[in-house]
């Protein structure tokens, strides 16, 4: 009985696609009987188009229809099926079928009765020979799973018939039972749609199956599926989407008692999910998975897709089961490509050659050098002096002194902690038994730290390994770090340290999320440590994203963490009307006189010219002609800055860079001598110049090796003059805590005398009044609690901000208590809290008026009668307060930084932004395919920094970009889908993925040979490529052939060189088992078998064209263009670069598919599975694997289990080596040929050329690997 | 195209080149040329004038003798004479106290020969009150007039005068009017520099009470002692008594205040030279070299310090000349004010180094010998209380060591003003109203002292300003 088949053609804003489609429509070699046409609300051509294809029906919907409900639509028009023999062709606007595909699909099921539904081979719309979606199924827990994506088509697919589910586009769904489900579920408009449907077709009793045969180009717009397309905004809406129709289909399909549970779970899921996403890099896919969670949760109609899958369910969840992919294939192919990943780690790992090209030799002589320079520090448990202090005994003290609560300083107040506590903070947390050996190691450690940072930042501008050095000593010593280091300026020195990686990870968060992070989290602790920098590195932030073009997401949140930590201060100092506040240095204020703008210029921060001003003196020379000479000193490393700047070439862009920033660093120092927020005494404090300094010094030293490494061969003397005249500047700081001229001294973290050490051990908040007289006389007054007031109690936003009123109150108090007064301040300061008061002794050689203050204050308290002299002692004179009765301790510290809703807020909300950062940061990615990114997040490049001059200069970068985009997709599927856009996209990529061609051409050979008799007859069909004739040829080949044909295949695995381990493995199983005792020696086995002799034969004719590695051409197919010969010599060039070789041959050997031996075309018919619990779809998703047998015809639907089901049954778990082996997913992604003919594809850049003067690890690290899906996986949840 | 493609991207390299280039020299050019603005913060001072203390004046009470005057083994010092005290307020409605302090080494010491403490306790902080004393003795061993001001007590004060040769007998007496026990150090100069004395540090002075020590047990056969009174715990008024017997001739007695800090100018106002010519005479023979009018100066650094010396009398109003000596660094030296003729006169030392001084002059009139000791008055810019002891021909002295002519507006407390222009660098005096409290006003800083004399008796004192105590400071809370 003839099948009536009607064509449903969904159409929407299609004029590209449609004449394609409608044409094919027309050629089919078996014409459908009627054509229903549906318009969802176009506003071009469409209509016309459509009406113009002569429709028996036209309808014509308004709003924005599913394609599912299009099709309901358009069925409305129709009369009810009278039989069986109604068949529905689903079809969409950009799904082009070839001409024989209907009668494919017709001839599938016509053969297989109980097959409710069919799909055909999706092909990619420009690129036929590419499949870009054929089969789908769940895993166990319930992911969708594709059975194909985005690869080559090399028949790898063709045995394929039984499958959980198949796309809706190109469906040939039987009217009936379309009828019965009420066909697709409306909550899945495009994601999983066909895969539910078939899904309960399958739970209907019915079958599922794939058409090989039958091939539809398919656009992938995004109408019948999920679509393909690579926009960043469609790919994350499809990537929701998926989320979304998994979910929905949980909920759907789980047993009644479980929903609620699984409702439950969709929130908290998706904000575990959400955290995943990040440490997977994929920060963009969190708005779609919290979307879909809420969609699904609140928006899905689910107890009607319940009601429609039990209406028509008719056998059990069971029966689908064996059609599932299992776990351990999943995870099999997921390892696999963490191989690969790994693979090209190592291989990228040695491109900086941190060891070979002296960078360990030089950090350790730094090492050597900081050791000796610190000598007095060692065994310090802590530092004092300059603007150091100890910090907080304990961890717990440390970190409740973080965020925002009671500033423990002075009187106190509430308010916000100084950013830079944080820092201290985690800091002190590394010697968490005392914090304060931190501060101690990091002076131990800044030289050799130093040294390595900007090592490797001049390992991305050069490949001199001399020259990489030499930028070392130019930071290392830095006369404002060593400046910095001298004066106890730690937050500077952090700043300093941290400087060149933040210029790293920024040039690297171009390309890499997890670079983004670490950017942005550099970014907040080198502002933590040097708020002056704000302006700069805001600026220099700027400019980064007006830059980054596409890939501005990536640089736009770089401050967040930064602004997350300064907030609660800002707002303070806002309150305060201070916001310049912000700018101040945090630690201890100390006065410094800063540098005039030649000492600037000279990198020296302080007017004591970096200790020179000292030795000057002793010799005779004048402070102006010392400042001349130290300018002299950096005048090389200056003009090989210019040089940058002047030399021709393409590097001239990065030396405008550094330059520019250099310019800007000098500007913040010039600023900072300007400004004084703050005073100490009499003496204002101006902002530390030695942070913008380091930025100037930075962009120097940048700029210097750029111009240095121009000059290739000449490079080498003026490279080491400035490093020598620099050494020179720096000898006296290296040399001042040796001698003891600097300003931090260790200290056994006891900062006030014993007497008031021991009270306030009894008394923690015990008050001590410390005065120091100053100079004009004045006296300077400050209240410490306790032992003392530690470096994470300083707060600039007290030193900023006075309270008038308090300081009035205070002075008065002081100014009576100093003097011969009227007015006893003893009781009031007793009731603030202080019990003692220490006068600090003056300096040797003070002057005058701070003697007499000093003379005259003691006599004040000696004569004061509440006040008992407790003695001398290292920090001055003490007394106590002992005449007033009940002396009050300081108020406690309420409310610690937990202890209020706004400072818990503050926490937490920085805790969270920090959290996630980090976790985006973590170098997690780094095993996962698409995550690849992450591991060149801080790598700097490699050794192969090119000398020979760039070619396209910077503006490579964009193309770059681009291509990383795709090949790094966030989305598993997406990246695939980004594959099937490049199918044929670079010559390179097919070279790749041909490359193994010698070991297919072997293997068919002798296959060939060894059934050479038998191919000859079969082989004028086989070369009828695509027309599905079911295949009637049961050819009178017997079980012999087959043997033969195994035979062949251990042959040609043996042959193969670098075969596939996996294939070979599967090879002799495959091959033997035909011929293995099995009950399956039915008729069906001995008719089934023979068809692979006939596969083979189209081999034959090929491979007797030459011998061995011939070539091979598939007889039907377009690989032409790509004839063998030519892919070997593009591969012979690419060769010459030895990375790109490493690239292209790596994972050609490792991830490429097994060779199929199959001609696509052929009679494959799928061995039956009609047992559903046969393993038989396993076996076909295995085709990639087998080699030749399996091409067997299906003549029936035999119940009995045919003997290809034996043949082919993979035991995964006894051989892992077989089954799934993994799609050739590289084959898309990996390779990218330079020598791409065809321009329209982007994706054109191979490894080497990416190389430019700047060479890029990035781009050199970031693998073509076609992901995986990983997010249909990873939810370990039974959704069926 | 490619090629000028190369162009057009070379050319903006080479633009990008100089524009950078050009900005760096801009800014760096910018920075040397332009003053730039500034953001400085003030220093958060506060400048505190601490609460007035009720003044407490300390007089130093009756003099002191060893009892047996000639008696060389005598340890026990008795009372000479009782002293006439004056005391006044610029508040007439105020009730002046005094209250006698304990003199235990007085063995006859009465309410009226004992020091005494001049307060006003129910006086409003900022009333000024002013004391003096003079006592006038004549007995056969002891004859002269001593008048001093009734001082405040302090920390830290410096004693010019004495001597302990043949004849000479000097006392420190150390007053302690506070409520608590002062703990003072005393450290001795004297013309060999600084003298090793053992037992001069922490003296106890109680609370209440007044301690007398002779300087010949610190400073044996010293001709020009020097004392540095430095007290911790309460503080001491610190006066020197010195009287002078050569052979059986009585040569005079005084009691000598605090002379100012340590400093490189110091004004002497009303140093009084009289019978110069009678001292001619005697000034050869021996023991009476010290009638010879004179500065004693001690340098406390170890350089030698230039002083210029000037000089201006009443009589002229205005300086009339001055020299320049050099006095060694760490010892005290005197040097003599020769060839002055008779009249008052200010001397005005300005030393290249900071130095302590006094002056000394003596009268020899009718047989009766006197000396005093002139301590550096210093400038007094804030309205002064000038109480003038009994005692003969009371005199204000005001001395004008500024550069511009200071107006002084003396007024007694019934209304009585009189008003004066001291001209710069010059000196005035004018005759006082004995046992009265004048209240000075003056337009510009002078220095202002009190000086008596009459035949065989001479004696002055330099009216202090207001402790150094007391005076504002800034704090930087």
């Amino acid at each position: 009985m003839r099948a009536r088949v009607t064509v449903v053609l969904v159409a929407s804003n299609g004029a590209d696609f449609l004449p394609r489609t409608l044409d094919a429509l027309k050629a089919q070699t078996r014409q459908p009987d009627s054509l229903i046409v549906v318009d969802v609300g176009s506003t071009d051509s469409t209509p016309a188009l459509l009406s113009g294809a002569m429709p028996t029906h036209f309808i014509q919907a308004s709003g924005r229809l599913s394609f599912g409900t299009a099709v309901a639509h358009a069925l409305g028009v129709v009369p009810p099926p009278a039989d069986e023999n109604e068949w529905l062709w689903l079809l969409a606007h950009d799904t082009a079928p070839e001409p024989d595909a209907l009668a494919a699909l017709l001839a599938a099921v016509e053969v297989n009765p109980s097959v409710a539904a069919a799909g055909p081979k999706q092909m990619d719309w420009e690129h036929p020979d590419y499949i870009s979606e054929f089969g789908e199924t769940l895993t166990r827990f319930g992911a969708t799973y594709a059975m194909a994506e985005t690869e080559l088509d090399q028949a790898q697919h063709d045995r394929m018939s039984d499958v959980l589910g198949v796309g809706a586009a190109g469906m040939l769904v039987r009217h009936t039972v379309w009828n019965d489900l009420s066909g697709f579920d409306d909550a899945l408009p495009t994601a999983d749609n066909g895969l539910d449907f078939s899904v309960r077709v399958r739970l209907a009793g019915h079958r599922v199956m794939g058409v090989p045969a039958a091939r539809i180009a398919s656009a992938g717009v995004g109408l019948a599926g999920p679509g393909r397309s690579e926009k960043g905004r469609a790919r994350r809406k499809r990537q929701a989407d998926r989320r979304a129709a998994q979910l929905h289909r949980r909920l759907v399909y789980a047993p009644a008692f479980a929903v609620v549970f699984h409702w439950l779970s969709l929130v908290p899921l998706a904000i575990v999910r959400s955290l995943a996403q990040l440490v997977r890099k994929q920060p963009g896919a969190i708005g779609g998975e919290l979307s879909a969670a809420f969609r699904t949760a609140f928006g899905s109609r689910v107890t009607e897709a319940r009601r429609n899958l039990r209406a028509a369910k008719r056998v059990g969840w069971n029966t689908i089961a064996p059609l599932r992919i299992p776990g351990d294939e999943v995870r099999r192919r997921r390892s696999l490509q963490r191989e690969i990943a790994l693979t090209h780690l190592r291989g990228e790992k040695d491109r900086i050659q941190f060891i070979a090209t002296g960078g360990v030799t030089t950090v350790l002589i730094f090492a050597v050098l900081g050791l000796i320079m610190f000598v007095p520090l060692i065994g310090a448990v802590a530092l004092k002096g300059g603007s150091l202090l100890p910090v907080s005994a304990t961890l717990g003290e440390l970190w409740s002194h973080v965020g925002y609560g009671w500033r423990d300083i002075g009187l106190g107040f509430v308010g916000a902690a100084d950013p830079f506590t944080t820092v201290l903070a985690v800091l002190g947390s590394i010697t968490f038994w005392s914090p304060s050996l931190a501060i101690v190691g990091l002076y131990l450690a800044a030289l050799p730290l130093a040294a390595l940072a900007a090592w490797f930042l001049a390992a991305r501008l050069t490949d001199k390994p001399w020259l990489r050095a030499v930028a070392a000593v130019l930071w290392t010593l830095a006369p404002t770090f060593l400046a910095s280091l001298d004066q106890g300026a730690v937050g500077a020195v952090i700043a300093h340290l941290l400087l060149p990686w933040l210029v790293l990870a920024g040039l690297a968060a171009r390309k890499s999320w997890s670079a983004s992070a670490m950017a942005a989290i550099l970014f907040a602790v080198t502002l933590a440590g040097a708020p002056s920098l704000w302006p700069a590195l805001l600026i220099v932030w700027a400019v980064s994203v007006a830059t980054a073009g596409r890939n501005v997401a990536r640089y736009i949140g770089i401050p967040i963490p930064a602004l997350a930590l300064f907030l609660p201060l800002a707002w303070d100092q806002f309150r305060a009307g201070n916001p310049l506040g912000l700018l101040a240095d945090p630690g201890v204020p100390v006065v410094r006189e800063p540098g005039s703008v030649l000492a600037l210029l000279s990198g020296i921060p302080d007017s004591a010219q970096s200790g020179w001003t000292g030795l000057a003196s002793m010799v005779g020379i004048d402070s102006s002609v010392l400042q001349i000479v130290l300018a002299i000193a950096v005048v090389p490393l200056g003009i090989a800055a210019v040089l940058a700047l002047v030399l021709p070439g393409p590097s001239v862009t990065r030396a405008i860079v550094a330059v520019v920033g250099s310019i800007l660093g000098l500007a913040t120092a010039i600023a900072s001598t300007r400004i004084s927020l703050d005073s100490v005494g009499a003496d204002p404090v101006s902002l530390w110049a030695g942070p913008g300094l380091s930025l100037y010094w930075l962009g120097l030293i940048c700029a210097a090796v750029v111009g240095l490494h121009a000059l290739k061969r000449f490079s080498l003397a003026p490279g080491f003059l400035a490093a020598t005249t620099v050494v020179v500047v720096a000898v006296p700081l290296v040399a001042s805590t040796l001698l003891g001229s600097s300003a931090i001294q260790t200290t056994d973290a006891r900062l006030l005398p014993a007497f008031v050490t021991a009270e306030a051990a009894s008394t923690p908040r015990v008050g001590t009044l410390v005065l120091t007289p100053q100079r004009d006389g004045g006296i300077k007054s400050a209240i410490v609690t306790g032992t003392g007031v530690m470096l994470d109690d300083q707060s600039t936003l007290a030193a900023t901000n006075r309270d008038a009123t308090r300081d009035a109150e205070l002075a008065d108090l002081i100014g009576n208590l100093a003097s011969q007064s009227g007015s006893d301040s003893t009781p009031r300061l007793a009731e603030l809290g202080v019990e003692f008061v220490l006068l600090a002794n003056p300096p040797a050689g003070a002057d005058q008026p701070l003697v007499t203050t000093t003379t005259r204050s003691t006599a004040a308290f000696d004569a004061n009668a509440s006040l008992t002299t407790v003695g001398k002692t290292f920090a001055g004179k003490l007394w106590q307060i002992t005449g007033t009765d009940g002396i009050s301790t300081l108020p406690e510290p309420k409310p610690s930084n937990l202890g209020s809703a706004t400072g818990v807020l503050v926490l937490v909300a920085q805790g969270i932004v920090f959290l996630l950062m980090l976790l985006l940061a973590l170098p997690a990615g780094r095993l996962q395919p698409h995550g690849t990114r992450a591991v060149s997040a801080l790598e700097p490049a490699g050794a192969s920094m090119p000398d020979e001059p760039d070619v396209e200069g910077d503006d490579d970068d964009g193309d770059d970009d681009d291509d990383d985009e795709k090949a790094t997709a966030p989305d598993g599927q997406t990246a695939g889908a980004a594959g099937a856009r490049w199918p044929g996209a670079s010559l390179g990529r097919r070279i790749f993925a041909r490359k193994p061609r010698p070991d297919a051409a072997a293997e068919a050979a002798a296959a060939a040979a060894a059934a050479s008799s038998v191919a000859i007859a079969s082989a004028p069909d086989s070369t009828s490529e695509g027309s599905a004739t079911p295949s009637e040829d049961t050819s009178t080949t017997s079980g012999k052939e087959a043997v033969h044909s195994a035979e062949a295949e251990e042959l040609a695995s043996a042959e193969s060189e670098d075969g596939d381990a996996p294939n070979e493995g599967a090879e002799p199983e495959d091959g033997t088992a035909p011929v293995g005792p099995d009950e399956s020696t039915t008729a069906q086995s001995a008719t089934e078998a023979p068809t692979a002799p006939a596969v083979e034969a189209q081999h034959s004719e090929p491979t007797t064209l030459g011998d061995g590695p011939a070539p091979v051409i598939h007889p039907g197919e377009d690989f032409d263009l790509i004839g063998a010969p030519e892919p070997q010599t593009a591969l012979v060039d690419e060769n010459e670069t030895p990375s790109l070789a490493d690239l292209v041959e790596a994972p050609a050997s490792t991830e490429l598919p097994p060779v199929e031996a199959e001609p696509t075309g052929e009679f494959v018919e799928s061995p039956e599975a009609v047992h559903e619990e046969r393993p038989a779809d396993e076996a076909d998703m295995t085709s990639e694997a087998d080699m030749s047998s399996e091409g067997d015809v299906s003549s029936s639907e035999a119940e009995s289990a045919p003997p290809a089901e034996q043949e082919t049954e993979p035991e995964p778990a006894a051989d892992d080596s077989f089954v799934y082996t993994p799609p050739p997913m590289p084959s898309p992604s990996q390779a990218e040929g330079g020598t791409d003919p065809e321009p329209s594809f982007s994706h054109q850049r191979a490894m080497p050329d990416d190389i430019d003067e700047g060479y890029d690890p990035d781009a050199e690290t970031v693998m073509r690997v076609k992901p995986i899906d990983l997010s249909h996986e990873e939810d370990e949840h039974d959704g069926r | 195209m490619a090629a000028k493609r190369t162009v057009i991207a070379t050319s903006a390299r080479a633009l990008g080149a100089v524009l950078t280039l050009g900005a760096g020299a801009a800014l760096v050019a910018g920075a040397v040329l332009i003053p730039l603005p500034s953001h400085t913060v003030a220093a958060p001072s506060v400048e505190v004038a601490p609460t007035p203390l009720p003044q407490s004046l300390i007089c130093a009470g009756s003099l002191l003798q060893l009892s047996n005057g000639a008696g060389a083994a005598a340890t026990t010092a008795s009372g000479v004479g009782t002293p006439k005290r004056t005391s006044g307020s610029d508040d007439t409605d105020v009730d002046i106290v005094q209250s006698p302090l304990g003199a235990p080494d007085n063995s006859t010491v009465g309410n009226a020969t004992a020091p005494t403490a001049v307060t006003a306790p129910d006086a409003d902080p900022g009333v000024l009150i002013a004391a003096a004393q003079s006592v006038a003795v004549s007995q056969e061993d002891v004859s002269g007039l001593a008048a001093t001001n009734c001082a405040e007590a302090q920390a830290d004060t410096w004693l010019v005068g004495g001597a302990t040769t043949v004849g000479r007998t000097s006392f420190v007496l150390l007053s302690n009017p506070t409520e608590v026990t002062a703990d003072v150090d005393l450290s001795f100069f004297a013309e060999n520099g600084r003298l090793d004395a053992p037992g001069s540090t922490g003296i106890t002075v109680p609370a209440k009470s007044q301690r007398a020590f002779s300087l010949a047990g610190f400073a044996p056969n010293a001709k020009y002692p020097v004392v540095h009174v430095v007290s911790t715990g309460g503080y001491v008024a610190a006066t020197l008594q010195q009287t002078v017997i050569r052979g059986l001739e009585p040569g005079g007695v005084e009691l000598t205040g605090p002379t100012a800090a340590p400093s490189t100018d110091v004004v002497f106002a009303g140093v009084k030279i009289a019978g110069t010519s009678a001292i001619a005479e005697r000034l050869s023979a021996d023991g009476y070299a010290d009638l010879q009018a004179a500065v004693r100066v001690y340098v406390p650094g170890d350089t030698d310090a230039t002083i210029t010396v000037s000089v201006a009398s009443e009589s002229s109003g205005s300086a009339d000349g001055s020299y320049t000596l050099s006095a060694p660094g760490g010892v005290v030296s005197e040097l003599p004010l020769k060839d002055l003729p008779d009249g008052s006169y200010s001397v005005t030392l300005d030393s290249t180094q900071p130095i302590v001084a006094a002056a000394r002059t003596s009268v020899l009139a009718s047989g009766a010998v006197d000396f005093a000791w002139n301590q550096a008055a210093a400038p007094l810019d804030a309205d002064t209380l000038v109480p003038i002891a009994p005692g003969p021909s009371p005199r204000i002295h005001l001395a004008n060591s500024g550069d511009k002519e200071a107006s002084v507006t003396l007024r007694t407390a019934s209304g009585n003003e009189v008003k004066i222009a001291v001209p710069a660098g010059g000196t005035k005096g004018l005759d006082a109203q004995p046992n009265t409290v004048y209240t000075a006003k003056m337009s510009s800083a002078v220095s202002i002292s009190v000086g008596y004399s009459s035949d065989g008796q001479l004696s002055g004192y330099a009216v202090a300003p207001p402790s150094e105590l007391a005076a504002p400071i800034i704090v930087y809370p």
